[in-house]
């Protein structure tokens, strides 16, 4: 077995405000007294099809609210919660056109390049990207998917009509979070099919989706599956499956039982939650479930290397398990102990409350109304069966009377913040390694969380004074032209005429916040944008500025539009 | 339309300039009155889960060494012979890795504790429950809505600019509901890089919006505030522009890139320390621990950029030593039998670190429950003897004076017995 040196790490780091927090208190008494304040100060809300657009994805570009505010809810629901296989035509044209630097010293086969280069990585499997995994590939060339998957997932996320769909990717690859930025040629390579995968089934079947998950090669690196073999096997996936990918922290009971037997429910086969000794027994079923890398075996057997998933029932233990309190018999076919203990998770109430909290979490509230949680997971129970009953959980949760009442009660994380004011301006994305980087200092590390649980999903970790400062220079930054991350024309956008002060104030606000700034805060941005001179006229330079005085005052004013408190709510 | 760049780049110095004014002299002096009399604690965070019987282990039992292949463990000679510990617990040949060199000097010379076997006793195997509960300081059941730092902070005050620092872009649970904790990876750079004219009025009008008492508007306030302390108190060059950091000389942190995470974050807190804002208490985290795979290539990496960096912080402060104390610590140990991918799964008990001029180093501390299998917790983890709580109590009352334990650690304060682990 050769271990890629570059495979091993998997940090830990950053774990602060961890999600286990906000589950912490299902399904048990409420929290103590001495709550928090407010996350947000109480303010009409909102237009039902701005609380829509906002929520069900990265906000509105200009036109967006009158279409569905036309269309109304439940049909802008269904629309969205049936998009079209692949992307609509507009999106595929930018994904198409769209180009990364690439520049590096010649290096083995690879000769000098320094180039602008479109994404061709996209659609493509780990077979046509495995050879970027060999020896002697440049840094620059096997790092590639990586920046190509972020590229596209910022381009989609800022231009796509089916926002819906975006924001589920999203969810999801915190949800099976799998760390790419820390590497690994083996997880890059498996990167474009990763997120194909999660694309593919993310209005879908849960229990279809778990397995592919558990199959697919970036995960089995990621959490250690790969190198897994009797005896002892690396319990690292098989905790992970049980803790964060469907039981959920709030049904680890270790603490309170030794045994299995004293597990609740577990005498009539239905355990209520895991412990210990399910982990490891689970961590035995999913033995010899690796990847096809050229790895040697003790025995003298070769693997393919094609970077596909591989069943080797040489690493397998074969003999009897126990999970759940569930048995399963020895030397069963191959494969079988580890898909039964995907069935088992996947149909399991237990992992229906703690995937519809987590919805829920995304979608309506920090702390979502239980009674609303339970009817979801009703819903996700009893069509287990249906190809789309991630859809249909969907629509109980985006249809009910607490996804309307609850605007406010989330925070925008620093994605969806610059994505939402992107899309307010109407700007074009051009995405760059640069601003992947700037948004990683800033606390969102996009598809580079170093912990498996994924990005935080709870305002706490989001208002650090890092992030609250990162929030205002993001859009300082989309706006810049040293970046380069977006198209932004604001002077085109507004009306035409000699607008004064008061008229631009006013219009950036109704833009960016959809209902007009309030006082005193409207009088102190017109004040700014007159800089002295009369606000009922149009805006004149500074005694000493230039010709770059006007426009960067106006880039000054939308910006600090967004770096209110208004615009940082969903 | 974008901001041009030239007026972009100008903008950054000139605002900070303007923020800075001529107050840099007075505010520094005053700060280094008050904060002169409180104690500094840094707490560094292994996060990952640690392999303590991979730190420091009795080479010479034979259960150690029957549970793991010889990468994986320490040894009396050869390739992985470990550095011998003086003054250790009592019945076997203790050592320490041999990528800790640095750390060993400083135990030699009496200013490093290494107490083994402590950890959380509530019997969980997941990282995110064992960090949780012990940065919250209790067990589930008490409902704790604060951090344990976040209540020490409320029992002894906290005056000054910066009290409260995590080196790190969120606060760690530990300081969940902070009124002043900041989160500040790189003090130089935790300005509004807005434009050179505008950008300073940008900063009036968030002040403005940023008044309420919303969770979100004191956040803000609370970031609006750190960008006045750190503009005042940074030191800048003729241009106003802030000075990159400066390491004491002779002082070399690590620049390799699997020590850069704490390498890096233990130089923001150096430098927050000698400009005197009255930091009472930091946290930074290192990661990478979680070694279910491979240890034996990343875990002797992972030891020398620990050891290094500890060391050259412990040194580029030594001006401060008396009133510093450093503690490290990791949410569990791992198992002592390894598993088939040459690593070790999630397990219980686990080394802590007491570094600083008022540690009575120089020894181990502890009692050892031994590695036989009825010895060990499940029949698999090394079992805890020592409550973590004991050694951040013995911090809090003997360096932080806060006699208040009961206050900070709930339903602890009954079973806490001091090891004198400091002065």
């Amino acid at each position: 077995m050769t271990i890629s040196r570059r495979s091993l790490l998997i940090s830990g780091t950053a774990l602060a405000a961890l999600s286990t927090t906000a589950c912490a208190t299902l399904g048990r008494s409420q929290p103590a007294a001495s709550a928090p304040p407010p996350l947000a100060s109480a303010a009409p809300p909102p237009p039902i099809e701005l609380i829509a657009l906002g929520r069900m994805g990265y906000g509105p570009r200009p036109g967006d609210s009158v279409r569905v505010a036309a269309l109304g809810l439940a049909a802008y629901v269904d629309e969205q919660l049936s998009p079209p296989h692949g992307d609509d035509p507009m999106t595929a044209q930018r994904l198409r056109s769209a180009t990364l630097p690439i520049a590096y010293e010649a290096e083995g086969d690879y000769p000098d390049t320094d180039e602008q280069r479109p994404l061709r990585t996209l659609d493509q499997q780990p077979a046509e990207l495995w050879q970027l995994t060999d020896d002697n590939v440049p840094y620059a060339e096997w790092v590639r998917p990586l920046d190509e998957i972020r590229a596209a997932a910022w381009i989609r996320a800022a231009h796509s009509p089916w926002q819906l769909r975006e924001l589920l990717v999203e969810f999801w690859h915190d949800h099976f979070n799998v760390n790419a930025d820390h590497d690994d040629s083996q997880i890059i390579a498996a990167w474009p099919s990763y997120d194909q995968m999660i694309r593919r089934n993310c209005l879908g079947n849960f229990r279809t989706f778990l397995e592919e998950v558990a199959t697919s090669p970036a995960m089995l690196y990621y959490l250690n599956n790969a190198s897994s073999q009797a005896s002892p096997a690396n319990e690292n996936y098989a905790r992970e499956l049980f803790e964060l990918h469907t039981l959920g922290a709030m049904h680890y009971l270790n603490e309170r039982y030794q045994s299995w037997r004293d597990v609740p429910g577990a005498l009539a086969g239905r355990a209520e939650g895991f412990i210990d000794d399910d982990v490891y027994e689970a961590a035995r079923a999913f033995t010899g479930w690796t990847v096809a890398d050229g790895s040697d075996t003790y025995e003298g057997l070769v693997f393919p290397n094609t970077g596909a998933f591989y069943y080797y029932d040489g690493w397998h233990d074969p003999y009897q398990k126990r999970v759940l309190a569930v048995e399963l018999p020895p030397h069963s076919p191959p494969m079988a102990d580890g898909r039964n203990v995907l069935d088992l998770l996947a149909a399991h109430p237990g992992t229906a409350r703690h995937l519809c909290h987590k919805l829920c979490r995304r979608l309506v509230a920090d702390d979502p109304p239980l009674a609303l949680v339970e009817q979801a997971a009703a819903t996700w129970l009893a069509n287990q069966q249906a190809p789309d009953q991630i859809a249909q959980t969907l629509r109980v949760i985006l249809l009910s009377p607490e996804f309307v009442a609850t605007w406010g009660q989330k925070v925008k994380r620093p994605f969806d913040l610059a994505i939402s004011f992107l899309r307010a301006v109407d700007a074009e994305v051009t995405p760059n390694a640069d601003l992947f980087s700037l948004m990683g200092e800033r606390g969102y590390n996009q598809f580079g969380w170093p912990a498996p649980n994924g990005h935080p999903d709870i305002a706490g970790y989001w208002l650090s004074s890092q992030i609250m400062l990162g929030r205002w220079n993001t859009l300082l930054d989309l706006c810049s032209d040293w970046l380069g991350a977006a198209r932004i024309d604001l002077l085109g956008q507004m009306p035409q005429g000699s607008l004064s002060a008061h008229q631009i104030v006013a219009f950036w606000g109704e833009r960016l916040l959809g209902q007009p700034l309030p006082m005193p805060l409207s009088e102190q941005l017109v004040a700014f944008m007159a800089q002295g001179g009369d606000p009922d006229q149009p805006p004149q330079r500074v005694e000493d500025g230039d010709e770059h005085d006007l426009p960067d005052r106006l880039i000054s004013l939308v910006t600090v539009i967004g770096m209110l408190p208004a615009f940082q709510y969903r | 339309m974008p901001l041009s760049r030239r007026n972009f780049l100008v903008g950054c110095s000139a605002t900070i300039a303007a923020l800075a004014g001529g107050r840099v002299g007075g505010l520094a002096f005053a700060a280094e009155g008050l904060s002169a009399q409180r104690d500094i604690l840094v707490v560094v965070s292994l996060r990952g889960g640690c392999d303590g019987l991979n730190l420091i282990a009795p080479v010479d039992d034979p259960a150690y060494v029957a549970a793991r292949s010889a990468e994986l463990r320490l040894a009396e000679r050869g390739e992985y012979a470990g550095l011998r510990l003086k003054n250790a617990l009592p019945g076997f040949d203790f050592r320490l890795h041999p990528a800790a060199a640095a750390l060993k000097e400083i135990y030699d010379s009496g200013d490093l504790a290494l107490v083994h076997a402590c950890g959380l006793t509530d019997g969980t195997r997941s990282h995110f429950e064992a960090m949780e509960y012990m940065e919250l300081g209790a067990a589930r059941q008490a409902r704790p809505t604060s951090g344990w730092l976040s209540r020490h902070l409320a029992a002894v005050g906290a005056p000054g600019m910066l009290p409260a620092v995590a080196v790190n872009n969120s606060l760690p649970l530990a300081l969940l509901a902070d009124p002043t904790a900041v989160s500040l990876p790189s003090p130089a750079s935790f300005s509004l890089q807005g434009h050179w004219r505008y950008g300073p009025q940008q900063l009036d009008l968030l002040r403005a919006a940023y008044g309420g008492a919303a969770r979100l508007e004191q956040a803000g306030a609370r970031t609006l505030t750190a960008i006045d302390t750190l503009a005042s108190y940074l030191p800048h060059d003729s241009e106003g522009n802030p000075l990159p950091y400066q390491p004491a000389d002779t002082v070399e942190y690590p620049a390799e890139e699997y020590a850069a995470e704490l390498s890096s974050a233990l130089q923001s807190v150096s430098q927050l320390v000698k400009m005197e804002v009255g930091l009472q208490v930091a946290t930074v985290d290192y990661g990478g621990w979680d070694t279910h795979e491979g240890q034996s290539y990343i875990f002797p990496e992972l030891v020398e950029g620990l050891s290094r960096s500890l060391a050259a912080f412990y040194n580029d402060l030594s001006a401060y030593r008396d009133r510093l104390t450093v503690v490290v610590i990791s949410e569990f140990g791992r198992r002592l039998r390894a598993n088939e991918s040459g690593g070790t799964d999630h397990g219980f008990g686990n080394a802590m670190l007491v570094l600083g001029g008022q540690t009575n180093g120089g020894q181990m501390y502890g009692r050892w429950p031994g590695l036989a299998t009825e010895q060990l917790a499940d029949g698999a983890d090394l079992a805890i003897t020592t409550d973590y709580r004991t050694v951040l109590s013995e911090i809090l009352t003997r360096r932080l004076a806060n006699p208040q334990i009961e206050a900070v650690f709930p339903g602890f304060s009954s079973t806490y017995q001091p090891l004198s682990i400091l002065r």
